[in-house]
């Protein structure tokens, strides 16, 4: 995942927050998601996401059911579980905490 | 996603992977829509698309590794593959699991036996705690048993009872013996029954909870329980049948009413295994209180519980002193029976031991413990043989998937990987064999169990399948995955990927591991054929062997009654015997005590005279006048009894063997007139010698230079009528039920067999065995042949350039085939020296049970050596044809 540092570790929670926030979404649609909201600084390899929602419906905290759209194509929509809010608040927080952190030290140095 | 999806996943991964590669495909298309908005052409459009999806099976994996278990899923994966490449070579894979069944069905089948007979518990509660009662030593009767006497006197157990009452709970049990009779109230014929005597509280020392009714009435004077399976068989099950009376005959003399008061559980059928009860009936029935106090019989065998925290020796001491103090005090009764001191001192000084129940010494066992023991030695082996050859098999085949194996290796899989594939394989042969193995024995079993048992005793063995069967199974299973593929596992996991670059056909074809194979598969086989002949010589050498009289065409008719007879009897056998003359169908009749060969119930009578050492115990048979001209046994000088005798009860005259004669009377003596004197027990009886016959098989079938004697015998009831001539079975029976109404009334025929049936029943082991043996050798030849065939068609393929050359610069082609042997050839000498080692080991603890055949019978081990070699040439054949067919065009070119 070398490429994909910027988003090390923070997929999970970009995805449970976004889920969150719009409701079900596909793989592409998070994807674009992502690029558009970080006014393309944040891309997302399709190698990236898949594995990690994946990972992430094994632990529970979003559930996935296949869909037909507009344009007759199959997807997958993934939608977050109550289990995922409970982490996504305990993630959201040590994330901000660990932000803060971090820019403290960069501010006072 | 839960543990359980994940397992799904693996178990449907086509499934999976449908979803992923659609989940991808719907990113992908999705990209490309959006890229041709911003203006690009579809061509640019989808390249560009797919240029930045990157790999895609990259994240695939990652993603199916996710969402199933990785290894449930390689499991699974060489699973399938395992059963496609057997499915591939589905005439190798038959062969491997034809003969691995075969040989489990066989090790099934003989754990069955073994099981129900020697290993698994009694069905009750506890039955650790369950002792067996027995003393080294001789039996008053001066028996000379070599082992453990079980018989006690009723007056043992009541003194044993209260010595030892707070450390162990002692009950009697005593056997009905062969089949008897029972007569249910309100019906006229009685039907064949197996009763068992036991002490009345054996029930609730055995901890036993009724399937009907209950066990133990104490207000109940004559309570009898049946077994289930009678109940179910006369009763189907119904409760009717609590509070039914019946009357019981032993050997045809009426032993008493009886109230059925329960029904035993539904496992318990006994204690002991292959001897099951129909009826218990209490033991003091057989006599009541007066009985209970007797020393002089002893028919009991006792049992007991141990309380807790006791071990058998606590109660051997207790016990010891007190029993040989009751021994003692039957010293005179063992004087009169005229024992040597000895035998007497013996008799005062045995041993008393207690051993775990589970060690019972019961007929059955005593007969077939030491030769089942022996034929699952001998299945082992054939087991073995056949895992060597599914072994063989493996490792040929893994030369020819070298190059698959190297392939795999040199794309990145790891080697345990190709372990598992291999070894998978294995074990999906051993479970299909296992099944299959499990079908042989369900449907065998039963078949052995009816041969192990005579026509006029059946014995019950519960070998229907079960939990045991089927832990033993598996772990058969998992043995035979071991043996037959661990190994070639291992070694085809050890290629060189550089193989894989190389072609298939410069693979060394690598010999190491079939070398010991064949060499164990040929002395295995050599030892199991050795031994079957061995068992087949001695079965065949019983049935042939000359009986000393004629046992075609006779049937044998025992005789019962439910009241005392008229007397004197002699008039009315001479008066029966006379009538029966007369019907057409009979050339001949007479009567005895018991039938001729009948090793299990010797009557035997301490005999004194001159010449005759003290300890001689000659078999006495109780006979009519005519019983040697119907038996057709050849009366050498003197006469047969006569009829004006035999009515005037005359005791003095009997009629002896030979050997008798050569034993016992004088050299230089005539044998008819001389006396001597019959001192069993009582007063002595002078015996005078009348006629001199023929020595026979009378009493056994293994020996016919045992001292017999003739006596006249007067009684009916009990006794076996023996007529000869055409008529048989029902006819007979009915013939002779309304003959007996008319000269005694009230007897009746309580069973009718043959002569030739009789004497079958006494060679039922060493039928089985040679039959068993017979079957064991020729599966052992079959697989001993495959796993040649095997070896050559290796030596064949590794050599075919070789003997095309050779072919080529003129070799006759007959003589090639000596290339293709002489791999072959030593190995068999090594497993002929094996095998023969194998072979005298197994035979000479089987010597008790051959019969005029030496353990290092010659003639065998020749046969054994032959069939080896039949086998070898059986292999040879379709090699043979390969090299005649070759042409040496082909197999050079084929370089």
């Amino acid at each position: 995942m070398g490429r994909h540092d910027a988003l090390q570790g923070s997929l999970p929670l970009l995805v449970l927050k976004i889920l969150d926030a719009r409701g079900p979404l596909h793989g592409y649609g998070l994807t674009s998601q992502i690029e558009s909201m970080s006014d393309e600084v944040l891309t997302v390899e399709q190698g990236s996401l898949y594995p990690a929602l994946h990972r992430m419906e094994e632990e529970g905290w979003i559930k996935a059911k296949w869909v037909v759209t507009e344009n007759k194509r199959k997807a997958r929509l993934y939608e977050i579980t109550a289990n995922g809010r409970k982490y996504l608040g305990v993630e959201e927080a040590r994330w901000k905490a660990v932000t803060s952190a971090v820019n403290h030290i960069l501010r006072h140095v | 996603m839960s543990r359980l999806t994940r397992v799904w996943n693996a178990l449907h991964s086509g499934q999976l992977e449908q979803e992923l590669d659609d989940e991808q495909l719907f990113h992908l298309e999705s990209l490309t829509d959006d890229l041709i908005h911003r203006g690009m052409s579809r061509e640019q459009a989808q390249a560009e698309a797919r240029r930045r999806f990157g790999n895609m099976l990259r994240p695939r994996e990652q993603s199916r590794d996710a969402r199933l278990h990785p290894w449930l899923d390689s499991l699974l994966q060489d699973i399938r593959f395992g059963a496609r490449m057997l499915r591939a070579h589905a005439v190798v894979t038959i062969i491997m699991v034809t003969s691995l069944g075969l040989a489990i069905g066989v090790c099934a089948a003989a754990f069955s036996l073994i099981d129900a007979l020697i290993l698994r518990p009694l069905p009750v509660p506890g039955p650790e705690q369950l002792v067996y009662l027995s003393y080294n030593g001789p039996g008053p009767g001066g028996d000379h048993h070599t082992g453990d006497n079980l018989n006690f006197s009723p007056r043992t157990l009541q003194q044993f009872r209260k010595q030892a009452d707070d450390i162990i709970q002692l009950f009697g049990v005593m056997y009905g013996g062969p089949m008897q009779t029972v007569l249910f109230d309100g019906e006229s014929t009685p039907q064949p029954i197996r009763p068992q005597w036991l002490s009345p509280e054996a029930f609730t020392i055995l901890d036993l909870q009724p399937a009907a009714g209950r066990l133990t009435n104490p207000e109940e004077t004559r309570p009898a329980v049946l077994s289930y399976s009678f109940w179910q068989r006369r009763f189907q099950g119904s409760g009717n049948a609590i509070g039914q009376s019946l009357t019981v005959f032993v050997r045809g003399a009426a032993e008493g009413r009886f109230r059925i008061i329960g029904v035993a559980p539904r496992n318990f059928s006994g204690l002991e295994p292959g001897a099951p009860a129909d009826l218990w009936l209490p033991l003091a029935s057989r006599g009541g209180d007066a009985w209970a106090r007797r020393d002089d019989v002893d028919w009991f065998h006792i049992r007991g519980r141990l309380e807790p925290h006791i071990s058998p020796e606590q109660v051997e001491q207790k016990l010891q002193p007190l029993f040989r103090q009751l021994r003692g005090e039957r010293i005179p009764e063992l004087r009169a029976h005229n024992l040597p001191s000895p035998s007497i001192e013996a008799f005062r000084t045995a041993q008393l031991h207690l051993r775990p129940a589970s060690e019972t010494p019961s007929l059955l066992r005593a007969q077939f413990e030491r030769p089942l023991r022996i034929l699952s030695l001998i299945v082992a082996l054939v087991l073995l043989i056949a895992s060597a050859n599914v072994a063989n098999l493996f490792v040929a085949r893994s030369t020819a998937r070298a190059h698959e194996m190297a392939l795999r290796l040199a794309v990145g899989a790891p080697r345990a990987r190709l372990v598992q594939q291999i070894l998978l394989e294995g074990a999906l042969v051993a479970a299909a064999a296992c099944v299959l193995g499990l079908l042989l024995a369900w449907i065998t079993c039963p078949i052995i169990v009816r041969m192990l048992s005579p026509a006029d005793f059946p014995a019950y063995l519960d070998v229907r399948p079960g939990a045991r069967l089927l832990a033993f199974l598996l772990c058969t299973g998992v043995l035979t995955t071991i043996l037959s593929a661990l190994v070639p596992a291992l070694r085809a996991s050890a290629v060189s990927p550089m193989h894989a670059l190389q072609q298939p056909r410069s693979q060394p074809v690598r010999r190491g591991l079939l070398r010991p194979l064949v060499v164990l598969q040929a002395g295995f086989s050599f030892a199991v054929v050795f031994t079957a002949v061995l068992l087949l010589l001695s079965f065949y050498n019983l049935i042939r062997a000359d009986l000393g009289f004629s046992k075609d065409s006779v049937t044998l008719l025992t005789v019962g009654s439910a009241h005392p007879p008229r007397e004197p009897e002699a008039a009315a056998i001479v008066e029966l015997l006379k009538r029966l003359r007369r019907q057409p169908g009979i050339h001949a009749a007479s009567l005895s005590m018991v039938p001729l060969v009948n090793p299990f119930t010797p009557a035997r009578a301490f005999v004194t005279g001159p010449g005759i050492p003290k300890d001689a115990r000659p078999v006495y048979l109780g006979v009519a006048p005519g019983f040697l001209e119907t038996m057709r046994i050849p009366l050498l000088t003197g006469h047969d009894f006569t009829t004006d005798g035999y009515l005037a009860a005359d005791a003095r005259s009997v009629i002896v063997n030979q050997a008798f004669v050569h034993r016992y009377v004088p050299s230089g003596a005539s044998p008819i007139g001389y006396s001597f004197r019959r001192t069993n027990g009582g007063a002595p009886v002078e015996q005078q010698i009348i006629g001199v016959v023929a020595n026979g098989r009378y009493h056994t079938l293994r020996e016919a230079q045992e001292p017999i004697v003739f006596a006249a015998f007067p009684r009916l009831n009990q006794s076996t009528i023996v007529i000869r001539g055409a008529l048989t079975g029902d006819d007979a029976r009915a013939l002779l039920n309304k003959e007996l109404e008319q000269t005694q009334a009230g007897m009746h025929i309580t069973a009718v067999t043959t002569q030739a049936e009789r004497i079958d029943s006494t060679v039922l082991r060493e039928r089985l065995l040679a039959l068993l043996g017979g079957c064991f050798a020729l599966l052992a030849i079959i697989i001993a042949a495959a796993g040649m065939y095997g070896m050559l068609s290796y030596s064949f393929l590794q050599r075919t350039r070789d003997i095309g050359i050779r072919l080529a610069l003129g070799a006759h082609r007959i003589l090639l085939l000596r290339l293709v042997l002489a791999d072959l050839i030593p190995l068999l000498a090594a497993g002929l020296v094996i095998g023969l080692l194998c072979g005298l080991l197994l035979s000479r603890s089987l010597s008790s049970l051959l019969y005029a055949v030496t353990p290092s019978d010659r003639w065998s081990i020749a046969a054994a050596a032959a069939s080896l070699l039949f086998a070898l040439l059986t292999a040879l054949i379709p090699v043979s044809r390969r090299i005649l067919r070759l042409h040496p065009m082909d197999s050079l070119r084929n370089e």
